[in-house]
């Protein structure tokens, strides 16, 4: 067991296990156009993503932040060692479960934060994402509210070359 | 190629201000990109039902607004390497948000290209800092 009791030995155990492997459809110059105008609404995006010539050129490259996986999947791999849980886990962003492990009794949360480290590899039109996520670390800390658990959860997106473009990491506190 | 001697890189200097009004018009438009129909950003109700005045911005778009004001200071100058930030404050209708910056550091890597180290934040028009963060950009030489 952790210093302040929140880590289980199998919790341990689980970090950097992939769980949520999941593959996007085929990007299209039409979602990455999309993106760049909801983002810089009311101005334009800047020239190169309404270029109409940018795509044959091989020019049209998508903004970093782009979500490939909001509007729905392709293809969701099983997590083969997931279990349902009651509702006051998830409610709370609780992830243990996919890998199958107890979520620990915290039920309050509160977003950490996030960080990203990006490649280079920018994501193009035809690209298939493919994204898995680890819990990267478990940290424990005691604030005015307790003892808190400070999970990471760290996304990593890889092209269809298994070329990796980012790893977008989320920290999750709970307490 | 990049002149990295521009004084627009330099430590102290400031990335210019991406400035945008927060509000349904931009919030349904990232929701219809980003499916994100959730109730708090649409709903004034809904808001106040979270403890805020009303409906109030999602923090991926303050995110994303990151990312276009490192986009729009660089160009093709650069890349955005590392970015992170923590989501104090949300914003709520009618705010004006203000992505800006400094420079903090500027370092030369081992393949002799440019690394900036930044802080950047977003702040609203009472200068608060609602999301305040770090970054660093490559540039490419």
């Amino acid at each position: 067991m952790s210093e302040l009791g929140l880590v289980r030995p199998d919790m341990a155990a689980i970090v950097g296990q992939p769980y949520g492997v999941t593959h996007s459809y085929p990007v299209s110059a039409s979602d990455i156009r999309r993106w760049a105008i909801a983002v810089y609404y009311p101005e334009a995006p800047p020239a190169h993503y309404l270029d109409p010539d940018a795509e044959a050129a091989g020019r049209l490259v998508a903004p970093l932040d782009i979500s490939v996986f909001a509007w729905a999947a392709a293809r969701t791999e099983p997590d083969e060692r997931a279990f349902e849980v009651d509702a006051k886990y998830t409610a709370v962003g609780a992830m243990e479960q996919k890998l199958g492990v107890q979520p620990p009794d915290l039920f309050r949360a509160l977003n950490g934060g996030m960080f990203v480290d990006y490649t280079g590899v920018r994501i193009r039109p035809g690209d298939v994402i493919r994204s898995e996520t680890v819990i990267a670390q478990y940290q424990e800390k005691e604030s005015r509210l307790g003892r808190m658990l400070v999970t990471d959860f760290a996304t990593t997106w890889t092209n269809q070359a298994g070329e990796r473009i980012k790893t977008s990491t989320m920290s999750l506190i709970r307490y | 190629m990049t002149d990295v001697t521009t004084r627009e890189f330099e430590v102290g200097a400031t990335v210019p201000p991406f400035v945008r009004q927060a509000g349904l018009h931009a919030w349904n438009r990232y929701a219809a990109v980003n499916y994100e129909f959730v109730d708090i950003h649409m709903d004034d109700e809904a808001g106040k039902a979270a403890g805020m005045p009303g409906a109030f911005g999602m923090g991926n778009l303050i995110w994303a607004w990151m990312h276009c004001a490192v986009e729009q200071w660089v160009g093709e100058r650069g890349v955005l390497e590392h970015l992170e930030c923590r989501f104090k404050q949300p914003a709520l209708k009618g705010d004006t948000i203000t992505i800006t910056g400094t420079v903090t550091g500027r370092t030369t890597a081992d393949d002799g290209s440019t690394v900036l180290e930044l802080e950047l934040w977003s702040e609203n028009q009472t200068g608060t800092k609602t999301a305040p963060g770090t970054a660093r950009v490559r540039l490419v030489a």
